[in-house]
C-alpha cells in the first residue's frame, strides 16, 4: 500500500510540476526499481489513474466541473463520463506502458549485474 | 515469449501514447496537455475569473488599480489615472475574453487561414483586398508615439499582455486548446484593425450594387426607382415637422431596356466585397435588410418621471463570447464612464457617465467610390496615370499561411492615391472608401466618455469620428435629447452622388473635401420631444439634396416614431417594451391588401383554388399582426411576402448570375395603388396578371408551403416560437458551445428583429434613466466570460430573449458596492 501511494503521490507531484509525460517518467522509474514486486506494473498503473483522478477531484471541487464537462461533450461528441475514462484510462496506460519497460530495464540491469 | 510479447505491447502503447499525447491529430488536439488534468482542460473549472479575489501586475502601471467584479461579473475599475484604467482594462478583457480578442484580429487581419486553412482563404482575401491591415497601419502611425490615444491604446495593449505573460497554464482558454495555439502578443494595431473591420461590417454598400445589377435587366430609369436613393416611406431621423410619415405614392416607371453598361458598379462591389454580397443574399429575409439597430432619447416633457431618457439597441452578428463586453471606468476627478467595449478595440464605444447617456445606429452613407484607373501594364501593372502624369502604384505582398504557418496563397495588390487598385473585368478599379481614410475613432470613444452634456458629446465625436457614421444619440441630466448622423461625407464632383463609375484618369473625378458638421442630419431638443432612429433616411430629401444613407427598410422607424408619439408619459419600463414590440407596421399596411386582394379574386371565380384562398384569409384575418411568440398568422404573412416579392419582381431574376434582386417591401408600397402596373404581370404567363391576382396568388402558394412544412394551422405547428429562432453561434461555430433554436418573439420589421438564420439581432439593448442621479439597465445575448464552464458564459441569454434588462451597479468608488452585489476583487499592482 506504501509503495502504491508513493507512487500516486509522485506522479500527481510530477504532473503538476512538469505535465502529463511526467506519468511516463514516474513509471519508468517505479518499473525500473521496483520491477521485482509481483504485480508491479498494474499497481503504478493504477497509481496513476489514482494521481490524476486525485487531480481531477480538485478540479471537481470547483462549480463549474459539470458545465465543463457537458462542454467538453458536446464539443467531442461523446458522453462527459467517457472524457472523464479517457483521461483516467491514458494515465493509467501511460503508466502501464512506461512501468513494463522500467521493470524489463531493472531486470535486465540485475541479469548484466548494474543493478 | 509471453514477456516479450508483453514488452512489444508495452513499447507500442507508450510510443503510441507519447505521440498523440504530443502531437495533435487533427481534428483532436494533443491529448496529454489536453486531458492532464493539473493544467489542462480540466483546470479551466478551477480558472473562472470572477470567482476569488486575485492579484497581479501590470508593468507601467502609474499605481495599484482595483477591479470590483460585481455580481453580473461586470468589472468596476478604480484608477489614479486613465492609462492605467485603461491598462486594467486591456488586463481584465483578456482574461475575460483572450480567445476573441485572438480570433477577431485573425479575422479583421485576414488571416484566418491560420485557423481554418485553406477553407478561410475567400473571407482573408476579401479583407487584405480591401487594404484594412493597411489602412490600421496608417491611423496607427497618423496617431503618433506622443497623442494621448496612443498613450492609452499602448496602455490597453500593456494590459493585455501582462495577463498573457502572467496567465497560469492551468487559464489557457478551451479554444486555443482545441486549436493547439498559444495567444500571441497584443499590439496596439490590433485596435485599431477591429474598428476597421466594424467599418466592413457597416459601411458597404449593397445599394448600389443591386441598383446597379437591376439597371443590366430592366434599364436605368426603373432601377433608381426600384433601389433608390431616398426611401419612397419618410419620417427621417432629423424630424420634418411633419406629424405622420410620408408616402411616395408615385406609380413606379414600367421596366425598360437593359442598360448593361452600368454593371461595372455592381462588378466593382462583387470584386471587393464578395463574401458580403453573399451573405446579403437580396431576399425579402436578407440579414442586411432588417439587421441594423435601434436608438431613441425621450425629452423630459414626455417622459412620466420628467427625466430624459434613452433607450439603444444595436443589431449586428450574435456570437459566443458577445461581441460587447460590460465595463466601468474610474478615475476619480477625470472618468467614469459604464458601457460596453469591443474586445480589443480600447474604450467604452456604447454607454454613459455621470452625466449623459449614448448610442448608435448605422447611417448606412455611401462611403465607397470607384474609378477607372489607366495603367501602364494590363498584367503587372506598376504605375497609373492621373492629369496624363504617369505616379507609382504602391505595392504589396501579401502572403497567406496555412495553420502550420506554410505559406498558401500570395497575392500583389495594388494601391493608388486613392486606394486599393484591382482588375475588374477587363478594367482596373481603384477603390476609395472612408473607413480606410484618416480617422480617429479611438480618439471619439476615450473623448466622448468626458462629455458632461448631449452636445458636448457630439461635438467631440464630430471632432474626430469618421467611419462607419453612425446616427449618434445622447441624452443628459439637463434633459436635453441631440442626434446627428455623424462621420466623414465626401464632396464629389458632379451630382455629389458616388453611384457611378468615376473616370481615374483625371483628378476632377477626386473627392474635394468633406461636408462640413452644419450640414450633417443633426437636431437638439426638438419641438417634438423625443428623437428616434432605425436607420431611416436621416434627413428629408426634400431638405436636402446630399444623400446620407437611408437605404434601410423604414418600418422599424415607423413603429418607434407611432409609439413614442402615442405616449406622453414614457416610463423607463416603456422604452423596454418598445425595445421588443412585436408589432409590424408591415404587417398593418400589407395585410389588409392580401385580404382584400383574395376576397376579390374568390369573387372573380378566377386563380388558385378558393378554398385555399378562403383558409389563407382564415388564417391571416384572426391574426392581430403581432409577432409574438404563440402567434399562427406571422408564418404565412412572412411566406406571403416572399411570394409577393418573388412573383412580382420576375423581372429582376438574372440568369446570368443566377441572382435575384429583390427591391424592399418599402418600394412594394408604391406599386399597391396602381393594380395594372406592368410590375405585376408574370412574364412567364399568356395571361397578364394584375396587383390582385399575384396577391392572391402568393398568399396561396404561401398557405400551402406553410402547410406543407408544418402541418395544418389548427394543429400547432405554425406558432411563431417554434418556427422562428435565434442562433447565437460560438466564434469557431463549435455547437456545443452555441446557443441555437432560442424561441423569440419579433420578426422581420419589428424593432426587436432577428434575421436570416437567427445569427443578427439586437446585440446590446440599453435604457438609461437621466434623472438627478443617473440609472440604467442592460442586457445582451451571452455573458461577460469567454469561458463556456463559467457561470457567466450565456448567463444572459434568458432575460435577452424574454426582453428583460438588469439593473447595472454604478459605485463611485471601489467601497461604495455592497458585498451583496461584490463577487470578486483583483488588484493589479505596478511590476516591480
Amino acid at each position: 500500500m506504501i509503495v502504491f501511494l508513493s507512487c500516486a503521490l509522485a506522479i500527481a507531484a510530477t504532473t503538476w510540476i512538469v505535465g502529463w509525460w511526467g506519468v511516463a517518467v514516474v513509471g519508468l522509474v517505479a518499473g525500473a526499481l521496483l520491477w521485482r514486486r509481483r504485480a508491479i506494473v498494474w499497481s503504478i498503473a493504477l497509481a496513476a489513474s489514482v494521481a490524476w483522478g486525485a487531480l481531477l477531484l480538485l478540479d471537481a471541487s470547483s462549480a463549474r466541473f459539470g458545465a465543463l464537462a457537458s462542454s467538453l461533450a458536446g464539443v467531442m461528441r461523446v458522453p462527459a463520463p467517457a472524457i472523464v475514462i479517457v483521461t483516467l484510462l491514458f494515465a493509467a496506460l501511460l503508466a502501464w506502458s512506461a512501468a513494463v519497460i522500467g521493470s524489463e530495464m531493472g531486470r535486465v540491469s540485475r541479469r548484466e549485474g548494474l543493478m | 515469449m509471453l514477456r516479450s510479447l508483453r514488452l512489444i505491447v508495452a513499447l507500442a502503447v507508450l510510443a503510441g501514447g507519447l505521440f498523440i499525447g504530443a502531437r495533435p491529430i487533427a481534428p483532436a488536439p494533443a491529448l496529454g496537455a489536453f486531458l492532464e488534468p493539473a493544467h489542462g482542460v480540466w483546470a479551466l473549472a478551477r480558472s473562472a475569473p470572477a470567482d476569488g479575489d486575485a492579484s497581479s501586475s501590470i508593468p507601467g502601471l502609474g499605481a495599484s488599480v482595483r477591479v470590483v467584479y460585481d455580481d453580473r461579473a461586470v468589472p468596476h475599475i478604480f484608477a489614479r489615472t486613465e492609462a492605467d484604467a485603461y491598462r486594467a482594462l486591456g488586463y481584465v478583457v483578456a482574461r475575460d475574453r483572450l480567445f476573441q480578442l485572438y480570433a477577431q484580429t485573425l479575422a479583421a487581419s485576414g488571416r484566418l487561414t491560420e485557423l481554418g486553412g485553406a477553407a478561410a482563404l475567400d473571407l482573408d482575401r476579401e479583407m487584405r483586398r480591401l487594404g484594412l491591415t493597411r489602412a490600421a497601419e496608417r491611423r496607427l502611425a497618423a496617431a503618433g508615439d506622443t497623442s494621448n490615444t496612443s498613450r492609452l491604446v499602448r496602455a490597453y495593449a500593456d494590459g493585455v499582455n501582462a495577463y498573457i505573460d502572467r496567465m497560469p497554464a492551468s487559464a489557457l482558454p478551451l479554444e486555443f486548446r482545441l486549436l493547439g495555439k498559444r495567444p500571441p502578443a497584443w499590439t496596439p494595431l490590433a485596435s485599431y484593425l477591429l474598428l476597421e473591420r466594424m467599418g466592413w461590417t457597416l459601411a458597404n454598400i449593397a445599394l448600389e450594387h443591386d441598383r446597379s445589377a437591376a439597371a443590366a435587366l430592366v434599364g436605368s430609369a426603373a432601377a433608381a426607382e426600384l433601389f433608390p436613393d431616398d426611401s419612397p416611406i419618410q419620417e427621417p431621423i432629423q424630424p420634418n415637422g411633419a406629424s405622420a410619415p410620408r408616402f411616395d405614392t408615385r406609380p413606379l416607371p414600367p421596366p425598360g431596356a437593359p442598360d448593361s453598361a452600368s454593371m461595372v458598379i455592381a462588378e466593382a462591389t462583387r470584386a471587393w466585397l464578395p463574401t458580403r454580397q453573399l451573405a446579403q443574399n437580396g431576399a425579402e429575409d436578407d440579414p442586411e435588410r432588417w439587421m441594423a439597430s435601434n436608438n431613441w432619447a425621450v425629452s423630459p416633457a414626455r417622459s412620466a418621471n420628467a427625466h430624459a431618457l434613452l433607450a439603444g439597441d444595436p443589431h449586428l452578428d450574435l456570437s459566443l463570447p458577445s461581441l460587447w463586453y460590460e465595463a466601468h471606468l474610474v478615475v476619480p476627478g477625470a472618468l467614469d464612464v459604464y458601457g460596453v467595449t469591443i474586445p480589443g478595440a480600447g474604450g467604452i464605444v456604447i454607454g454613459f457617465n455621470r452625466d449623459v447617456a449614448w448610442t448608435f445606429t448605422n447611417t448606412g452613407a455611401d462611403v465607397m467610390d470607384f474609378y477607372a484607373e489607366r495603367v501602364d501594364d494590363d498584367a503587372h501593372p506598376a504605375r497609373y496615370q492621373v492629369d496624363g502624369v504617369w505616379r507609382p502604384l504602391e505595392r504589396r505582398i501579401e502572403a497567406y499561411r496555412g495553420q502550420h504557418g506554410e505559406t498558401i496563397a500570395a497575392d500583389t495588390l495594388y494601391y493608388s492615391h486613392r486606394g486599393p487598385v484591382q482588375r475588374v473585368g477587363s478594367r482596373w478599379l481603384s477603390m476609395r472608401w472612408t473607413v480606410l481614410e484618416e480617422g480617429r475613432e479611438i480618439a471619439a470613444f476615450i473623448n466622448g466618455a468626458h462629455a458632461k452634456s448631449a452636445a458636448e458629446f457630439e461635438d467631440a465625436m464630430a471632432a474626430s469620428y469618421r467611419a462607419p457614421a453612425q446616427n449618434m444619440i445622447a441624452a443628459d441630466r439637463a434633459g436635453h435629447i441631440a442626434i446627428r448622423s455623424t462621420g466623414r461625407y465626401p464632396i464629389r464632383p458632379g451630382d455629389g452622388r458616388g453611384s457611378r463609375l468615376f473616370d481615374g484618369t483625371t483628378s476632377a473625378s477626386d473627392w474635394r473635401g468633406d461636408l462640413p458638421v452644419s450640414q450633417w442630419p443633426q437636431a437638439f431638443d426638438p419641438a417634438q420631444g423625443y428623437l428616434a432612429s432605425a436607420n431611416q433616411q436621416p434627413i428629408d430629401p426634400r431638405t436636402t439634396t446630399t444623400w446620407f444613407g437611408g437605404s434601410y427598410d423604414p418600418w422599424r422607424a415607423l413603429r418607434i416614431n407611432a409609439l413614442l408619439r402615442a405616449d406622453s408619459a414614457v416610463t423607463v419600463d416603456d422604452m423596454r417594451r418598445f425595445q421588443t414590440d412585436p408589432g409590424s407596421v408591415r404587417a398593418d399596411l400589407f395585410v389588409p391588401y392580401l385580404l382584400a386582394a383574395a376576397r376579390r379574386v374568390i369573387a372573380r371565380g378566377t386563380g388558385p383554388s378558393p378554398r385555399v384562398l378562403d383558409d389563407a384569409v382564415r388564417v391571416l384575418a384572426r391574426w392581430d399582426r403581432r409577432y409574438t411568440l404563440t402567434n399562427t398568422g406571422a408564418v404565412l404573412f412572412d411566406a406571403a411576402m416572399r411570394e409577393v416579392a418573388v412573383q412580382t419582381w420576375d423581372e429582376l431574376a438574372s440568369s446570368r448570375t443566377g441572382r435575384r434582386l429583390l427591391p424592399s417591401s418599402a418600394v412594394l408600397t408604391r406599386l399597391l395603388s396602381d393594380s395594372a402596373s406592368r410590375w405585376w404581370d408574370d412574364r412567364d404567363t399568356p395571361a397578364v396578371e394584375d396587383r390582385d391576382a399575384i396577391l392572391a396568388s402568393a398568399l396561396a402558394s404561401a398557405y400551402l408551403a406553410t402547410r406543407q412544412r408544418y402541418g395544418p394551422p389548427e394543429q400547432g405547428g405554425w406558432e411563431w416560437g417554434k418556427i422562428h429562432h435565434a442562433n447565437i453561434y460560438h466564434l469557431l461555430r463549435i455547437p456545443a458551445l452555441s446557443a441555437r433554436d432560442l424561441s423569440v418573439s419579433g420578426g422581420p420589421s419589428t424593432l426587436s428583429p432577428i434575421a436570416g438564420s437567427g445569427t443578427n439581432g439586437p446585440s446590446w439593448r440599453m435604457v438609461v434613466d437621466l434623472g438627478p442621479t443617473l440609472h440604467a439597465w442592460v442586457t445582451y445575448p451571452g455573458g461577460q466570460s469567454g469561458n463556456p464552464a463559467s457561470a457567466h458564459y450565456r448567463d444572459r441569454i434568458p432575460q435577452w430573449v424574454n426582453g428583460q434588462l438588469e439593473a447595472v451597479h454604478i459605485p463611485a468608488t471601489a467601497d461604495e458596492l455592497p458585498a451583496s452585489q461584490r463577487r470578486s476583487t483583483l488588484t493589479l499592482d505596478p511590476q516591480r
